[in-house]
């Protein structure tokens, strides 16, 4: 049976296979750590009675300054996805949720976005029908292969999300609409970001980097050469 | 710093001081060859100048010239020697080329000369943490808050060492916070909570940290509060109290099913296995019915009873529990219900109510003891649920039957065709599974899953070249397949096991070396986090990032690799002069290739920073090379650390036995007898393991033994291990080598083993005997899990052993109708 809990890092590994077997879109095992040491309670994962890992989702928050412009503190999935083995029981659904309520109930979230190939029909259905996203706009050639993407968005506000909590909720949403949509919602995946993109991000100094900057000149360099290392 | 800038530049001319100055700001924003170019200008003027060669070292190091690098802050060192700046370069070269312990020292160093430099305190931490030496971690970033205590994140790094004094420290912290009015973000003071009442927890205070949980405003992850409450109240033994706070928590999270089986065990019903007597399993289903009522579109209360119940009850709760999912046509049903198949009573249970919803729905298109008349797809999936359970059961005839009449009856559905190469696979046809597989595939082309599966399938039957090419339809940057850099690490596995079986040794050696890189870079990655996530006040994830590395040898992909390099190696040590011979010629032409020479132009162009694209060895050259001088040292080299953190996986300690023996381990080897003896006494390599041990030790003299176990305590208790295992005659072992058989006359990788001892370890040659034990086992063995490879292993060693294979073959080709191993 299928088990949906909060991921820990001894999850990573696993996590880093399903998508490998899944999604075109993969990450080094640095940036699976830096969003668990970062937002350990929006990754989740749905665990098969015999311990594999059959589904993730991997959130991230967006509470930069700069950011903030662009409609205030939001979650973002960097990717989620489900073995084949293992679809159509509403795992998806149930991942999503549970990462979205951690979203909004702990870090005060006001929406949560996502990007998506543009020729994912499915996924996109199962976004709009099930969860609530809307279109946002489209980032042209997002993708390394020079696929579009839809950024989309789902406001907490608009869902009527239950306070009392995700789950709760999935079981309020029409569960066969849910299922329907997931039939072959998530068959190449949804996703996050793509590959220099991640490398960047990756690096979990790289936020460090941009907010000392302005210290940093007081330094002598070798300090700083340190740090630097320290990046590489 | 500005002010030791001045200092270090006082002698300085205004115009060696802005090249100074610039080559710094060169360096932070790694425009590594300008920087480098300021260095050789002020060098002129001031050849000695320390802090100058330092910069230059560290340009040359970033600029991939690390041996320069070395000598030339060896160089400045020597005439600098207490010159804290060069110390501290020193140590960062060191740390950037993968050797802490020197950098260690050599940041010591640094520290002598400028005790209080915060940047060296802050590097020589992270590498204190980062060697797991905990005090003098502590010791460094008390240091560091007593000079900066109004940098929170010196605060946490000084808690969240493994002290005692963690929680005093948070104290002082949150009282510093309260003098300054600075307040933490919610989730920030959440993951500090969260870390504190574990600490109580740890230290068995219960009620102390189910006060702070229960403490207004401090925690905003309500779940985590919840779990935490409720495994504090059960430690209480206030069972009331955990049972309220894990209803609390279904509310939350219903779909985690951990929560109704700690429910169950606030009742008192926490058997490892879930078996229970029918009283008991009346009083649960009781309990986790309430649940049904309050969740009742959830299905996992339901689920959790099909694991525990038995007999009537399990049917009763099969039939209302897999209704829904056949009418809809759920694919993963049987996958789901894998954990039935454990038990023959609820299997056959499965089993009936498979099949007589099939035949009513033959009958009367309804399913069984149901009026409403059903879609036709209903009996399409219930053909599907019936193949995969007798696949399950390896009944692959049955199974076949079902998946064919599924196919005539729908024709495009890929789920069908997955099965069908599934059985096929199983059974022991590759080529044909393969054949399947890519027919799913190309049904779906979009689909990664499918790519990935078959790609699989592909490398399984040996086509790695198809595979590759297939696996880069979804994992190509360019011209290149990126599996490498993205750690895909069951395909690297894989393609190793495949070379292996087509003996290339030198690519199976590769592919395994790649799994042996990612796990050693994981383990560096851990190296930007240590401070990092101080910063993010995350100490609960950090923690666990601490243990997963620790046990990073656990992954399962690192046991496989560990095994495979062993095989590979040991292959290759016993045709090493045959090989090496091979090599030289071959190596040769490969370096005087184009393909070659026009590689490392290219890689010198790209001035790429990742380890797999600038990888100067892609067919394993160089490496199969130092192999062939050791083959059991490499196989050593990386299979000790597996092996050191998996003592209960059977496969690694058995095939680490022979390893330790070749390199005079004889303490390891033992330990790893005693391990398989004392947690896999049934394991077919258990009694030959002992066997092959025994007769290395009976053949060592009493000096030969000191030397291998110099520590004369440690001798004695070896030797008294040994005695206790008893059979130390050859008689005698040869008595356990038909214990090994006799006990397991149905089981053929067992009377492969014995075959093997026989042959190899006695020297004896019976074929005849063996033939007739093995085809024996074959007609005997009527276990589930019988396996092909393991009959075609034994047919191999027959083969080698020069015994008559044809009877053997013939009924094993009996058995395995569909198998290809014996053609």
């Amino acid at each position: 049976m299928v088990c949906i809990r909060q991921a820990t890092v001894q999850d990573l590994f696993a996590m880093q296979q399903c998508n490998l077997h899944n999604l075109p879109e993969n990450y080094q095992m640095k940036y699976y750590l830096y969003h668990a040491l970062s937002w350990p309670s929006l990754l989740y994962v749905a665990e098969a009675d015999d311990g594999k890992i059959v589904g993730y989702v991997m959130a991230k928050m967006e509470d930069d300054e700069e950011k903030e412009k662009d409609g205030g503190i939001h979650g973002h999935i960097t990717s989620i996805s489900v073995l084949r083995s293992h679809r159509k029981l509403g795992i998806a659904t149930k991942l999503m949720k549970a990462s979205e309520y951690a979203m909004m109930t702990i870090y005060n979230a006001e929406y949560c976005s996502l990007h998506v190939r543009i020729t994912n029909r499915a996924a996109i259905g199962l976004y709009k029908d099930v969860l609530g996203f809307q279109v946002k706009s489209v980032d042209e050639k997002y993708y390394a292969d020079g696929e579009d993407a839809l950024d989309m968005r789902v406001y907490f506000k608009d869902v009527n999300i239950n306070k009392k909590g995700g789950d709760a909720q999935t079981q309020q949403l029409e569960e066969e609409k849910a299922i329907e949509a997931e039939a072959d919602a998530l068959k190449a995946g949804d996703e996050g970001t793509k590959g220099a993109q991640t490398l960047a991000e990756a690096n979990p100094d790289a936020d460090k980097k941009k907010k000392k900057k302005n210290k940093k000149k007081k330094n002598k360099g070798k300090g700083d050469a340190a740090a630097v290392e320290n990046k590489q | 710093m500005s002010s030791s800038t001045a200092l270090a530049t006082a002698n300085f001319k205004s115009k060696e001081k802005s090249l100074f100055t610039q080559m710094l700001n060169f360096y932070d924003n790694k425009q590594f060859k300008q920087s480098l170019r300021n260095a050789d200008q002020i060098l002129e003027k001031h050849p000695d100048h320390p802090e100058t060669l330092a910069m230059k070292a560290l340009n040359m190091n970033s600029l991939k010239r690390k041996i320069e690098a070395f000598e030339f802050i060896k160089k400045a060192l020597f005439k600098n020697l207490s010159n804290f700046t060069c110390w501290h370069v020193y140590g960062i070269l060191h740390r950037s080329n993968k050797n802490p312990d020197e950098a260690r020292k050599a940041y010591l160093n640094a520290l002598k000369y400028d005790k209080d430099n915060q940047n060296v305190l802050r590097d020589l931490g992270q590498l204190q943490i980062q060697l797991r030496d905990y005090e003098g971690y502590a010791e460094t970033r008390r240091q560091i808050l007593v000079s900066k205590p109004t940098v929170n994140i010196n605060w946490m790094a000084y808690a969240c060492h493994k002290c005692e004094r963690a929680l005093e420290v948070l104290e002082s912290f949150d009282k510093t916070l309260k003098e300054n009015k600075e307040k933490l973000k919610n989730h920030e003071r959440t993951e500090i909570t969260l870390f504190k009442a574990k600490l109580f927890e740890e230290m068995g205070d219960y009620q102390k940290a189910i006060n702070l949980l229960q403490k207004k405003g401090l925690i905003v992850d309500q779940i985590s509060k919840f779990r935490k409450l409720a495994e504090n109240y059960q430690k209480l033994g206030n069972k009331d109290k955990a049972l309220e706070h894990l209803e609390d928590l279904l509310e939350l999270s219903s779909a985690n099913t951990n929560n109704y089986y700690q429910i169950l065990a606030v009742h008192g019903y926490s058997n490892k296995e879930f078996k229970y007597s029918s009283e008991d399993q009346l009083k649960i289903k009781e309990i986790i019915e309430v649940y049904e009522n309050r969740f009742p579109r959830g299905n996992s209360h339901q689920r959790v009873l099909l694991k525990i119940l038995t007999g009537e009850l399990f049917r009763e709760k099969l039939y209302q529990y897999s209704k829904p999912y056949l009418i809809k046509g759920v694919p993963p049903l049987i996958v789901d219900l894998k954990d039935v198949y454990q038990d023959k009573e609820k299997t056959q249970i499965l089993e009936e109510t498979l099949l007589s919803h099939l035949k009513s729905m033959e009958e009367k298109n309804t399913l069984f003891n149901d009026e409403q008349e059903q879609d036709p797809t209903v009996y399409l999936w219930l053909l599907y649920y019936t193949a995969q359970h007798y696949y399950y059961l390896r009944d692959y005839n049955q199974a076949l039957k079902y998946i064919n009449e599924a196919i005539n009856h729908t024709p495009t559905v890929i789920d069908l065709y997955v099965v069908k190469a599934k059985i096929y696979k199983r059974a022991g046809d590759r080529e044909y599974a393969s054949k399947l597989y890519e027919e799913a595939r190309k049904l779906d082309l979009a689909d990664r899953y499918l790519n990935a599966v078959s790609s699989r399938y592909l490398i399984r039957a040996d086509h790695v070249e198809e595979a590759e090419e297939t696996m880069g339809q979804f994992s190509k940057e360019g011209q290149e397949l990126n599996v490498h850099d993205m750690q895909c690490m069951w395909y690297e596995n894989e393609v190793g096991l495949s070379y292996l079986r087509q003996g290339n040794y030198r690519l199976a050696l590769k592919n395994f070396n790649y799994i042996e890189k990612h796990m050693e870079q994981v383990f560096e990655d851990q190296l930007d986090f240590h401070l990092y996530a101080m910063r993010k006040y995350t100490l609960n994830a950090y923690f666990q990032m601490l243990e997963m590395e620790d046990n990073i040898y656990k992954n399962k992909n690192a046991v496989r690799a560990a095994i495979g390099i062993i095989k590979t190696m040991k292959k290759v040590d016993k045709i090493r002069e045959e090989e090496q011979k091979k090599f030289q010629p071959e190596f040769d032409s490969y370096k005087a290739s184009t393909e070659y020479i026009k590689m490392c132009e290219e890689l010198k162009k790209r001035d790429e920073d990742d380890e797999f694209k600038n990888d100067f060895d892609p067919k394993g050259y160089d490496l199969y090379q130092k192999a062939l001088q050791d083959p059991i040292k490499v196989a050593y080299d990386f299979a000790v650390l597996v092996a050191s953190c998996n003592p209960e996986v059977k496969e690694v300690q058995a095939k680490m036995i022979p390893i330790y023996l070749r390199k005079n381990k004889l303490l390891e080897a033992l330990k790893a007898v005693i391990a398989l003896t004392e947690r896999h006494p049934t394991y077919e390599k258990t009694l030959s393991s002992r066997i092959r041990f025994s007769q290395h030790w009976n053949s060592l003299t009493e000096e030969q033994r000191k030397q291998a176990i110099p520590d004369e305590k440690l001798l004695k208790v070896a030797s008294q291990e040994f005695e206790a295992l008893g059979a130390s005659d050859e008689q005698s072992l040869k008595n356990l080598s038909e214990e090994l058989l006799n006990q397991n006359l149905d089981k053929i990788e067992h009377v492969h083993e014995y075959i093997k001892t026989r042959t190899v370890l006695f020297k004896e040659n019976d074929t005849a005997k063996y033939e007739k034990v093995a085809i024996d086992a074959l007609t005997n063995d009527l276990r589930r899990n019988f396996k092909v490879h393991n009959a075609a292993n034994t047919l191999k060693r027959l083969t080698k052993i020069g015994a008559s294979d044809v009877q053997y073959r013939q009924k094993a080709q009996e058995v395995f109708i569909h198998a290809r191993h014996f053609d």
